[in-house]
């Protein structure tokens, strides 16, 4: 399956992927292959996602929500405390109302139910980009 | 039990196999039983919690585990290795997650923990024996059971 990539003219985007799965890792990598982006880091467990997203300061952080050790919210409150402008999308299967706008109300930049297609996650993506002014060299070639 | 959480679980069950391995999927006739009575070589256990206690279970052969793994990867599996499990486990999770956001909207209250794997030969040790309904579904993999063990709090 071919989409066209979301890049920007200096650089490609660079993704931290978190969740204890490691089908979901590599699937999720997979997609972010397809639409151009880098993953640089990959985490599996909460505590190791905040200290991989400082260490890394991805992009974009892709985020399961049920995870060991801290779960993502967790994870998503740590981060936003310190980082504000921290571009964290929810990756999760629990995708209720209650979760999504608790995710929300936190600073997620938006929220993902698995399983999901490549193209939402480019149309998503794209979203944040816009949404947050982002990178302004980015061209998402819709 | 309260069976208004059977149809939510057979329907996410039935939504996400069908995303994910693309299958006809056809479901058989359901049916209650007593203690520890999980069909197969494998069970993906993903416990249950808050208004109702127990356990939601995936059940099936190592041969429809690996043509399902296989499905998932687009790749072929000769064996289940740490990797398949995975998958599998996975494909649980989803299930169980979808399941819990649609009856957590219908306003009970879920919560799921992540999933774990057993072989049959630990069934009898891992798995608590309490009454369960059973859906088996019919797919191109094979024979994919669901489990529904849950006690109501």
């Amino acid at each position: 399956m071919e989409l066209q990539s979301i890049k920007t003219e200096k650089k490609t985007l660079r993704f931290l992927v978190a969740d204890d799965s490691e089908f979901a890792r590599k699937n999720i990598a997979r997609v972010v292959a397809m639409i151009g982006g880098e993953v640089v880091a990959e985490a599996m467990n909460g505590v190791e996602a905040v200290a991989l997203y400082f260490k890394n300061k991805p992009d974009i952080m892709l985020l399961d929500i049920t995870m060991p050790v801290m779960s993502g919210i967790e994870v998503l409150k740590k981060i936003m405390e310190k980082d504000s402008e921290a571009k964290i999308v929810m990756v999760s299967s629990v995708g209720h109302k209650e979760m999504l706008k608790t995710a929300l109300s936190i600073g997620a930049a938006h929220f993902i139910t698995k399983p999901f297609k490549p193209e939402y996650a480019k149309l998503v993506i794209t979203d944040i980009l816009n949404k947050k002014g982002g990178d302004k060299n980015c061209d998402t070639n819709i | 039990m309260r069976y208004e959480y059977i149809e939510p679980l057979v329907t996410s069950t039935i939504s996400v196999l069908d995303s994910v391995i693309q299958s006809d999927i056809s479901k058989g006739r359901a049916s209650l039983v007593n203690g520890n009575g999980i069909h197969g070589d494998i069970a993906i256990v993903i416990r249950v919690m808050n208004d109702s206690e127990g356990s939601f279970i995936l059940s099936m052969e190592t041969e429809t585990a690996l043509k399902v793994c296989g499905l998932m990867n687009g790749e072929t599996f000769d064996s289940l290795t740490p990797f398949g499990i995975d998958s599998i486990a996975e494909l649980a999770n989803m299930i169980a997650g979808n399941a819990t956001s649609t009856l957590t909207d219908m306003g009970f209250n879920f919560n799921v923990s992540t999933p774990h794997v057993v072989i049959k030969e630990e069934f009898r040790n891992k798995i608590p024996a309490i009454e369960t309904f059973q859906i088996p579904l019919f797919t191109e993999c094979g024979e994919i059971i669901i489990n529904v063990a849950l006690r109501t709090n």
